[in-house]
Formats: C-alpha cells, structure tokens, sequence
C-alpha cells in the first residue's frame, strides 16, 4: 500500500508541480505582459493590444459593433467625488450619491454592471498611475480632471468625449470655460459636472465680540493694506487674524492665491515654464507673512501645518479669517448640527485680498468625468449613455448644490434661498478672473511638490524668501526642462 | 542515479508540501524582487519603458536629493537602532526581577503598541505634535515652557521622528529579550552569586552575552525597520521641513507615484536593498564571533 502511495504520490508531485507551474508562469507572463506593450504605447496598434490583454472577452472592433444591445459588460467605475448630503437622498458619505444613481442605470440597462470604487482624493493619483502602468485603468474616473487630465492626455490615455454630445446632450448648455479647461487640439477629454473658487471668509461673531463689526467691508473686498490692518485689530486674547499652512502640496491653492493677488506670476501663459523669480511681489508676500507671524497676527508653525488645521482652528473660533471654498458654508452647517463646530460661527464671504490698484484673482477646481482607452465600441457607448445619465441636469443640479459648488450646466442652476450671504459673495465674485496655477502643464504635480519645500525653506528661515522663490524657480524649470526632453 | 531516485522517493513529498509556500515566496517576493532589478533599467513610466543600462543609477550618484535621503536614513538607523536594543534590554532586565503577573502586565503594556498600525500611532504623534493645540506644548507650557515647533526645524524633527520611532518599536525586542533571558540556565546565576558577583556584574558578565543571538537578531530587523521608515515620514512631516526628513523609501515612493519614473525609482531601491544588505552582513560579521 505504501509502495503504491509511493508511485502515486509521485506521480501526483509531477502533475501538480507542473501544473501550477504552468499557472504560475502563465499568470506572471501576462503580469509580465503590460510592461512590453507601454514600451510602444504609443502607437495605436499597441494601445489596441494593451486593452485586448485587459479584456479577455473582448472582441474585434468589426464584431463590436454589431453586437446585440444585451451583451453584458462590465464598467469600472471610480471616483473620488465630493458630492455627500444631497438633497432628497439618503447619502452621508462621499460617493452616495453616485452609488444610487449607478443602482439606478443599471436597472434601465440589466446588461451593464458597473463595479464602484471610491478613491481618497490623496490617493488617486497614484492609483491611477498604477492601474496606467498595468495597462487596467478604471473605465471611468470622476476626479478634478483639470489637476491630472493635462497628463493622460499627453501620453494618449483617455478618450475624446466629442460623440458623448447630441441633440438631447447638448454642448452648448455646458460652462464653456469649463469645457475650454479640458480641450486639447479640438477634442473634449472630461465632462465637466460642477466647478469652485476660493474666497475669503470672516467668522463675523470674533468681529461682533471684540466691538470691531464695522471694520467689516460692506463691499466684500479689500486691499492688502486694509486686510493688515484690520487682522491686526482683530488678533489677540487666543484669537488670530489669520492662519496659513505649508505643510504640504495644498501649499499652492492656499498661499498663492495672496502671491497671485499680491501681483506675482507663477507660470508663463502657455504653462510652459515658471517665472515667480521675475516678480519680486512673490518674496515679498512670503516676507509679509513672516511679519505677521511675529506680531502674533497668524499662529506660529504654519510651515508645517495643513489646510484641516487651519479649518480647525478656524472652525474652533480661534482664527477671524480664513481662504477656502464656498463649501464651508455647508462644513460649518452641517458641523453645527453635529456639534462639530461652535455654534455661534457667522460666514462672511469676501473677494480674495488683493494689491490696491489690482483686480482680485481666484483659484478654480473642477470635477468631471474621463473616459480611459477603450477597445469595445459597444461597451464606450454604453460608458457614453452611463455619463449622459450621471451629467443630467437634475443630477449635475443636485450634486452642486450639495456642495455650494457652480453646475457645469446653465440648465442646472440652482437657487441659495438658504445661503443669503454665499448669493452676496457669488455677486462681488462674478467678475473675479482665474489666475494660472499651471493645471494644464503635464508636469504640474511633479511642480507642485517643489513649491511647498521652498515656502517651507523661507518661512522657517532656511532661506530668504527671495533665495526661496529664486531657488524654487530654477528647480522647477530644470525639472520641466529635463521631463519634456526626455518624453519629447 | 539510483542514489538520486532514492532521495527523491525520500523526500519527494516534502518538497510537494513546501511547494505551495516556496510559489508564494517566488510571487510575491522573488519575482518583484528581480522584475525591479529589471526595470532599474529602463526609463520606465507612462510614456513607455525604454532600456537605458546604467543610467539611472549614474543619475543617482549626482541627485542631492537622493543622497540626502539617503543619508537622513542612515542617520535615523544611527538613532534609533542604539536606544531600542539598549532600552529594551535594560527593561527587560528591570523586569526578570518581577513576579509572573506584573511581568505579564509590563509585556502587554509594551506590546500594546505593535497590535496598532502605524498609521493610528502616528496620527496620534501628529496631533501630540502639533504645535497649536498638541499635547506636548500643553505638557511643556504646564512648566512655563515652549511653544516648540517639534517638527519646525530638521534636526528637532529628526529627533521627534526619532521619539515617536521609537515609542513603539520597543515592545517585539522587550518580550524577545524576556524570552532569551529566561532561557538562560539558573545556574550560571547560582554559581555568580556564590562568587559574590553584584546583579550588574551578573546582567553584564551572564545575561548580556547569553542573549547575543537575540540582540543581533534585534539589530538586524530593526535596522531594516528602520529603512523602510515610510508611514511616520509620509503623515508626519510629508518630508519636510524643506525636504530635511525624507527617507530613502518615501523618495522611492515620491520618484515612482509623483515623478511616475518607475526606472529611477527601481535604481534606487536596488540601492536600498544592497545598502541593507550590507549593514546586515556587517552586522552578522561582527556579532558573529562573540556568539558563537
């Protein structure tokens, strides 16, 4: 018995071994695979290749497109939308929404399954790249497409959304800064669904408190000289002017937008090439703050503070003005009901604070949808008609006003019967122009993290804000200089 | 042959139930480990992977941020490895002396720590750091001191990494040091105490070098832990003050997921890896003779 146990077990060793063998080697093979085709990526043929690998039930483009309206496929579907507390859903946490209207598609198309996955915002960028790299990106991704598209475009990665407009989808009822925001060379790479800017706010209740509500400007703005001024009043007994951070790449939408407001330039035009060094108001912003960090104006340490702290210790009362996005009339909302936030935090919007003689400029940040390479004609239609039904105008309406964010769609414009103060701000805000934060160059988030180093150096005194901002320069230039002749 | 058949016949179902664990091994260690000796290179990212020999680990020798990180993790390894091997092993000959429950109560309270991610741990330094509303300028204000900006400057957040590093890196050594020193035979105590030998003379001259093995085994995964520093950097400083605190695998991280080179970022791990296992072999070679 144990002699035939014996050859048995061999023979099953054999058998066994080779078979997992083979699995093995195989699925290390097509582990192995998406790296050949990237070295060629760039050439239709290999794209459509790649995507073959991804799909093994993919099928060729001739017999797609005759396939019958019931073939099942399956859409991935990622996301790292904001939009949560929309109104008449049940929907507490990022991505509700989206969930209940994809429940919804599917059930008007039972053929189509849509696989969802919410991503961290901090997170996407490397998954992407990832899931880029591995040749299995999601099919869809909702993000802030003016952030990453510039670079999936560069290396041919996302789909042209022309077709995705018709007669019943109209171009025409999209925010055409928006759609320009996201154009390259005539096509459409993302959907545009809602959009934002940065503006100041005063947490009025400080101001009542100390006696000083008239120095609260009726008209919503202000220049540099009267925001000093009136910061400078407003601090002491546990109570800041202001606060600001530089403890990461956020750095950029926070502090420049008193650099860009101050008169200084980051990138050139065409987002080809960084040119802070030629302004001088650049340095002198970054010195200014340093100043005011010495009079106790704003909270020592913000070179290695975040944007959540100052939130924090805005919405803790302990800071009369802050720079964020109108959505903090819904955090502070919502905060008081759950006791988050102190109950007696009135909003105030201001313009953003600008050099006199200098029209204020703002940040914009918008979310939307890209569509990745596909390789089935029937399954991007289906992507097609998934979008067309996620960008409706009630739904672009809805997950807008969750947010206090701008609708990608004249149609979807809603009314602040709730948010006197926010309609006041979105008036004074109207004419505000976009400043260049560099989103449409394809190196902006390897840029992105040279800066914050550099304000670090400065407001810590490593440098001078001068050496900073001359140092930072050259870096980033040298960077883009060596990037672009690598890829080009 | 026939001897070879004979051993196969022998062990063959050995190797038939280590197989499964020898594959995983290949998978998901061997492969990647030589798919990023591959990749190193080629200049690899999302345009394309384009063979390039030696150039990425030349472009490494002349890029400052490299070196710097680097060094910063060579200086983090000089840190901390010390004060954990001799500080838990000072605590664990506290405790030798104790009785059964107050031994096990000093174990878990040290352990404590190593059931939480480092994540949670260091989330919870971020905010005793913070400089506004953290706990430690609460602590040092108590004394009419501070406030400190504990990760304002490099070198206080270099220490203050280093703090944090090692709060919760002493509870594996302490129950291995626990283990080995009630491994040693009572003995060797007994006939030291009939010489009269002093309970320090007795902990250097007995305890010390009975527990060798464990103390390299200690150095050696500590000093590796310690190069593959990560999380603490990534959620407490993001590497900064002005890039002063990046390690060696948070600029691997930042190369290949920010720059998307996943060549250079290969080159340099490949650098991480042969650096580490230097340390390690001179590690081995110097503890080896005394405890053999």
């Amino acid at each position: 018995m144990r002699r035939i146990d014996r050859k048995t077990g061999m023979l099953a060793t054999i058998g066994f071994i080779v078979l997992i063998t083979a699995l093995l080697l195989g699925g290390c093979a097509s582990g192995n695979q998406p790296s050949k085709p990237v070295e060629s990526e760039n050439t239709p043929a290999s794209q459509s290749d790649a995507g073959g690998e991804q799909q093994a039930s993919v099928q060729p483009e001739a017999s797609q497109a005759e396939a019958p309206q019931a073939k099942e496929i399956t859409i991935e579907y990622w996301t790292t939308g904001p939009y949560k507390n929309v109104k008449g859903f049940d929907t507490p946490n990022n991505g509700d929404y989206e969930k209940i209207k994809l429940e919804q598609f599917q059930k008007i198309h039972p053929n189509v399954k849509v696989n969802f996955q919410y991503v961290a915002p901090g997170a996407v960028e490397q998954k992407v790249t990832v899931a880029l790299l591995g040749n299995n990106p999601p099919d869809i991704l909702l993000d802030s497409f003016d952030r990453r598209l510039p670079k999936y475009v560069k290396f041919n990665k996302t789909e042209s959304l022309n077709a995705l407009f018709d007669a019943s989808f109209q171009l025409d009822d999209f925010n055409q800064v928006l759609i320009n925001l996201n154009t390259y060379d005539g096509e459409i790479f993302a959907l545009p669904l809602t959009s934002s800017f940065n503006a100041f706010f005063i947490n009025k209740t400080i101001f009542k408190e100390k006696g000083l509500e008239h120095l609260i400007p009726e008209n919503r703005d202000w220049t540099f000289e009267q925001w000093k001024d009136i910061l400078k009043q407003v601090s002491g007994d546990g109570i800041y002017g202001t606060a600001i951070y530089a403890g990461n790449e956020q750095a950029d939408e926070g502090f420049l937008n008193y650099l860009f407001n101050a008169g200084a330039e980051q990138w050139d035009q065409n987002s080809e090439k960084i040119i802070m060094a030629d302004y001088p108001q650049a340095a002198e912003t970054i010195q200014l703050f340093k100043d005011l960090e010495k009079e106790g104006i704003i909270p020592p340490g913000g070179a290695n503070m975040k944007l959540e702290d100052v939130n924090q210790l805005f919405l803790q009362g302990k800071v009369a003005v802050i720079n964020l996005a109108p959505t903090l009339y819904n955090i502070v909302a919502a905060g008081k009901k759950d006791g988050s936030v102190k109950e007696d935090i009135e909003l105030y919007g201001m313009r953003p604070v600008h050099a006199s003689g200098q029209e204020p400029r703002t940040s914009i940040v918008a979310q939307g949808y890209m569509v990745f390479k596909q390789d089935d004609a029937y399954k991007k239609e289906m992507i097609f008609e998934l979008l067309r039904y996620m960008a409706s105008t009630e739904s672009v309406k809805a997950m807008g006003e969750s947010l206090l964010y701008a609708p990608s769609r004249t149609s979807s414009v809603y009314e602040l019967p709730d948010h006197p103060d926010m309609e006041a701000l979105m008036g004074v805000m109207s004419g505000v122009q976009r400043f260049n934060l560099g989103t449409t160059s394809p190196y902006y988030a390897e840029v992105r993290q040279l800066w914050f180093p550099a304000l670090q150096s400065a407001l810590l005194g490593n440098k001078t804000p001068e050496q900073a901002v001359a140092d930072y320069t050259a870096q980033a230039n040298a960077l883009i200089e060596e990037k672009s002749k690598k890829e080009n | 042959m026939r001897l070879m058949q004979d051993k196969w016949r022998q062990y063959g179902w050995g190797y038939v139930f280590i197989f499964p664990n020898l594959m995983l091994l290949f998978v998901f260690y061997l492969y990647p480990l030589l798919n990023t000796f591959r990749i190193s290179l080629f200049d690899y990212g999302l345009g394309g992977a384009h063979f390039i020999g030696l150039d990425n680990f030349t472009h490494l020798i002349q890029n400052t941020v490299f070196l710097r990180s680097l060094r910063n993790t060579i200086l983090f390894a000089a840190l901390i490895v010390p004060v954990v091997v001799i500080v838990s092993l000072i605590l664990a000959g506290l405790m030798q002396g104790l009785n059964q429950k107050a031994k096990s109560w000093y174990r878990m309270l040290f352990y404590l720590p190593d059931i939480c991610t480092a994540v949670v741990l260091t989330m919870v330094w971020e905010w005793m750091f913070n400089m506004n509303f953290g706990l430690m300028n609460y602590l040092v204000g108590l004394v009419g001191l501070g406030p400190f900006q504990w990760l304002g400057s490099p070198s206080i957040a270099i220490l203050s990494i280093c703090f944090a590093v090692i709060s919760w890196s002493l509870g594996r050594p302490i129950i291995l040091y626990l283990a080995s020193i009630d491994g040693i035979p009572k003995e060797l105590y007994e006939a030291a105490e009939i010489d009269g030998a002093s309970p320090l003379r007795k902990f250097f001259g007995i305890t010390v070098p009975m527990i060798g093995n464990t103390s390299l085994f200690i150095v050696i995964t500590s000093t590796i832990a310690v190069f593959q520093l990560f999380v603490v950097i990534q959620i407490l400083t993001g590497g900064g003050p002005f890039r002063s605190t990046e390690t060696l695998v948070f600029t691997i991280y930042r190369t290949a997921f920010v720059s998307v080179e996943f060549g250079l970022a290969a080159a340099q791990s490949v650098v991480l890896f042969v650096v580490i296992l230097a340390i390690a072999l001179l590690q081995l070679k110097w503890f080896k003779p005394k405890t053999d």
